[in-house]
């Protein structure tokens, strides 16, 4: 077995936890996953086919990574690349087919070709048009505000889509391909028949499912548990993960297919019951909550997405943008809001040490709320920015999720001193890792 | 002229305006617009087309006013239905049909068909799973919180359905029904290239389009607009829309058209421009506002729905759920934020006060917040339960539109207030409608 195979065990015996190797982490490499059959654990994953008419790839590349995982290909396979299968339209995993291309040009090989779901080129425009709206928000997420995140404007867009589902055959092998909406619109999972290798894209990552994102469009909880349960249903003997690790093995790989679909479940009808009760946005966030058997499993930890997001693309795939607070229709100005906050409490001074104190008692939500009111009011004391920036940097280390870790420290770095020009962007989940499982948990 | 193309040209000339005669308001009844073609204006409309083999009706009936449809209908002709077509899923315009279908088994009829957009099944399927929900927001919607909350569970699922465009030929007619997601996913504008009638569904109702509703899943509006400027480019002579009155003539139709795709597409821009510079929600909210002179003209009123919360759905098209206000990520309970700024204020009665204050001074917005967070802070509180009520009635009297006036005469109502003293009107588009007469006369 290789680092890759063996950090899988490790991480399935409970030896390692994903806290400490997080799914998007290293070890970053190439390892045989059977006769032909490659998988580069990368940021996001690439899973290699070989044919008697050349490779399959499922996820070529990301934006950053293409020379990387075209490098490591190579050394394992010279066959021409055939057939590029997008798993979906996000861009650590759409890129790296140009230099296939241009090895095919040189060599006079077929261009290679690109296959996806019939909503995946719209993504991509949609992409074109927010780019740097795009950068904003993955700068927060993956660097938690530390550097430019960048955030293409160009694209290569698919030569064949399919709507439902698929059958591909390349050289002797076939891969069946299934539409199912879940952490994107445009997302399909692949099963190959004749080793049993279930290449699931983000459908699974070793972390609960990434369908709450708090700052990317709507994601489908109740199709993704479906779409996990089909692919349950036919007994895979590997998964190859979007992100994260290989699960070998067929039960162990219904187990966690099965599992991460009954999490979702879970969290989709509670909510969905509470919105048939009438109740507000704010109550279903307190109120829902995974159960416990499966929050305590390995592969559905808390690491990257979290549960409390996934409630909220459920009630915005089923209700309005509304939250039922009548004051939140339309509501003040926070710059108002926050005003009339310090007049209150005697002052923006006064608001931040009273942040301070429930951060040193561990009421983090509150004094997030009273921090912000605080800058706003005085954007330019000092005192008043380095409080702030300090309940920010402590809330950062109690929260588990890349997604909430990288958004508080985005706010510590907005509040506090700039950065330093030469400092180098640190990845979320590198300080994440750094820090371990949080010993304080998030409140 | 009948009643409804007079009260048309009154809208059109403003010699009365959307908020006297609301686009879902008053009168309702079947008028001929046409050679062989009638538009019931009710609350939502129907379009019939005679043809020699029966037929066509265009969003039959609601849930609430199939028989009394159905009458009219049957009062100007006796052809059977041949076809029925959805232009989107909203349950005031896909029921009916059965009403046509009992008839023509009972008459050896061939039954009637449903024509529909293919995401419509989806939608019923969503509707049956959360018809509480959705029960629950269309009393705030349209009933201000009086009644009781109801919603259809059972629906006439399409027998055709088609994913971008599709024609329709019946007895010698051509209906072109073109896909545009819009107010919803699912919604058909139909075009009739021989007498040049335009059926919009819900993607023109005299007023700010509905791009926004609060409570509603998600809108589109760059769609909304081209499918707009596309209606505009077929020239169409006559314009019967999914609510409200007809517009007639080439001129009218096209200029009504193209400004409201181009106050879609100002307010698509201008929140898709402060996204990518970088803007919080509470920001762009704030900032956006809708070109004036589009929101003078008569069949762009904010009546029904408003622009601020279209730009609502252009952000959460584009973006997550996140404002952008990093507290809002995993924010406290509404209760422990209300008990904190009870005590910062020195009670929750002071909270109140300062918002009955604040209410009174025009300051409505913020009096809001205060007030619920006295509320929260002492829900058994009588006093404070009044003074809340009374502060939404105050933003009841000023808002615009139907969302805003339903959601906050029901968020009096839950208090156990009764707006009618201040507000009178059995519906909410009924309250807009009397406001408007008051004002007038005073």
């Amino acid at each position: 077995m290789g680092e890759i195979i063996e950090t899988a065990e490790a991480l399935w015996t409970g030896q390692k936890d994903t806290y400490t190797v997080h799914p998007f982490s290293p070890p970053h490499g190439l390892e045989a996953l059977g006769p032909g059959t490659w998988f580069y654990k990368g940021f996001s994953n690439a899973i290699v086919r070989e044919t008697n008419e050349g490779l399959i790839l499922v996820d070529p590349a990301a934006l950053f990574d293409t020379q990387p995982k075209f490098d490591a290909i190579r050394a394992a396979t010279s066959q021409p690349l055939n057939t590029a299968i997008f798993t979906h339209g996000h861009v650590d995993h759409v890129f790296g087919v140009g230099n296939y291309a241009q090895e095919a040009e040189a060599n006079g090989w077929p261009k290679p070709r690109i296959v996806a779901q019939e909503a995946l080129p719209a993504r991509l425009r949609r992409y074109a048009a927010t780019q740097a709206w795009n950068s904003h928000i993955n700068n927060r997420q993956f660097r938690g505000g530390t550097g430019p995140a960048v955030f293409p404007g160009e694209f290569d867009f698919p030569d064949i889509t399919f709507r439902d589902r698929m059958t591909l055959t390349v050289g002797g092998i076939t891969a069946e391909l299934r539409h199912a909406r879940g952490e994107t619109d445009d997302h399909l999972w692949v099963f190959f028949p004749d080793n049993r290798l279930l290449c699931t894209g983000d459908l699974f990552i070793w972390a609960v499912p990434n369908a709450g994102n708090p700052q990317k469009v709507q994601r489908y909880a109740r199709e993704w548990a479906a779409a996990l349960r089909e692919m349950a249903a036919l007994r895979p003997e590997i998964l190859a993960p979007g992100h994260g690790f290989p699960i070998i093995g067929a039960d162990r790989v219904s187990q966690a297919l099965s599992d991460t679909a009954g999490l979702l479940e879970s969290v989709h009808e509670q909510t969905l019951a509470l919105m048939n009760k009438g109740a507000s946005l704010n109550e279903i966030l307190h109120a829902v909550k995974a159960p416990s058997d499966l929050s305590a499993k390995p592969y559905l930890q808390p690491v990257y997405d979290e549960s409390e997001f996934i409630v909220r693309n459920v009630w915005r795939f089923y209700g309005g943008w509304y939250d039922g607070r009548p004051s939140h229709l339309k509501p003040a100005a926070e710059q108002t809001q926050a005003e009339e906050a310090a007049r209150l409490a005697g002052g923006a001074d006064r608001l931040a040490s009273r942040a301070r104190e429930l951060a040193e008692a561990g009421r983090f939500r509150l004094a997030c709320h009273l921090a912000d009111w605080a800058c706003l009011v005085a954007p330019d004391q000092e005192e008043i920015r380095r409080a702030a920036e300090s309940v920010y940097l402590a809330r950062a280390q109690t929260e588990p999720s890349t997604m909430a870790m990288g958004i508080y420290l985005s706010a510590a770095r907005q509040f506090g001193p700039p950065a330093p020009a030469d400092e180098p962007p640190v990845p979320v989940f590198i300080k994440q890792m750094e820090r371990g499982k949080p010993t304080t948990a998030a409140d | 002229m009948g009643e409804i193309l007079d009260l048309a040209e009154a809208l059109w000339t403003g010699k009365t305006n959307a908020y006297a005669a609301h686009p879902f308001g008053l009168p309702r009844g079947i008028e001929q617009i046409a050679d062989r073609t009638w538009f019931y204006r009710g609350f939502a409309n129907t379009i019939i087309r005679e043809t020699d083999d029966g037929l066509i009706v265009i969003d039959p009936a609601a849930s609430w006013d199939t028989k009394i449809k159905f009458d009219a209908i049957r009062g100007v002709t006796q052809a059977r239905l041949h076809t029925a077509i959805f232009t989107h899923g909203h349950t005031d315009h896909v029921f009916g049909v059965p009403e046509y279908a009992a008839e023509a088994k009972a008459k050896g009829w061939p039954l009637p068909r449903i024509v529909a957009h293919e995401a419509m099944p989806a939608r019923f399927d969503r509707y049956r799973a959360s018809a509480p929900w959705n029960a629950w927001i269309n009393l705030c919607q349209f009933r201000g919180g009086v009644g009781e909350p109801l919603f259809p569970e059972n629906y006439d699922y399409p027998d055709l359905t088609y994913a971008d465009r599709t024609t329709v030929n019946v007895g010698g007619v051509t209906a072109e029904l073109t896909h545009a997601r819009g107010e919803t996913d699912d919604h058909t504008y139909i075009f009739f290239p021989d007498n040049g009638l335009l059926c919009t569904g819900d993607l023109f109702i005299w007023s700010v389009p509905n791009a926004g509703n609060p409570q509603k899943v998600q809108r589109y509006a760059r769609d909304w607009a081209k499918a707009l400027r596309d209606m505009a480019g077929l020239k169409p002579r006559m314009l019967t829309p999914g609510h409200g009155v007809p517009i007639v003539g080439t001129e009218r139709v096209s200029q009504a058209l193209n400004d409201t795709a181009a106050l879609l597409e100002a307010l698509h821009e201008n929140t898709l421009a402060l996204m990518n510079q970088g803007a919080t929600l509470d920001e762009i909210i704030h900032q956006v506002q809708a070109p004036a002179e589009l929101l003078n003209k008569p069949y762009l009123q904010p009546v029904y729905d408003e622009p601020e919360f279209i730009v609502r759905n252009i952000y959460r098209f584009y973006g997550g759920w996140h404002d952008g206000a990093p507290s809002h990520l995993k924010p406290v309970a509404d209760k422990e934020l209300a008990e904190e700024m009870a005590a910062l204020a020195g009670g929750a009665e002071r909270l109140a006060d300062r918002a009955a204050e604040l209410s009174a001074s025009g300051d409505r917005r913020l009096a809001c917040h205060l007030v619920e967070w006295a509320l929260d802070a002492a829900p058994e509180n009588g006093r404070i339960k009044e003074m809340a009520g009374e502060v939404y009635i105050d933003r009841a009297e000023v808002e615009t539109s139907t969302m805003a006036v339903g959601i906050f005469l029901a968020a009096a109502r839950a208090l156990g207030l009764n707006p009618e003293t201040r507000l009178p009107g059995k519906t909410v588009v009924h309250v807009q409608e009397e406001r408007a007469k008051r004002e007038k006369a005073g």
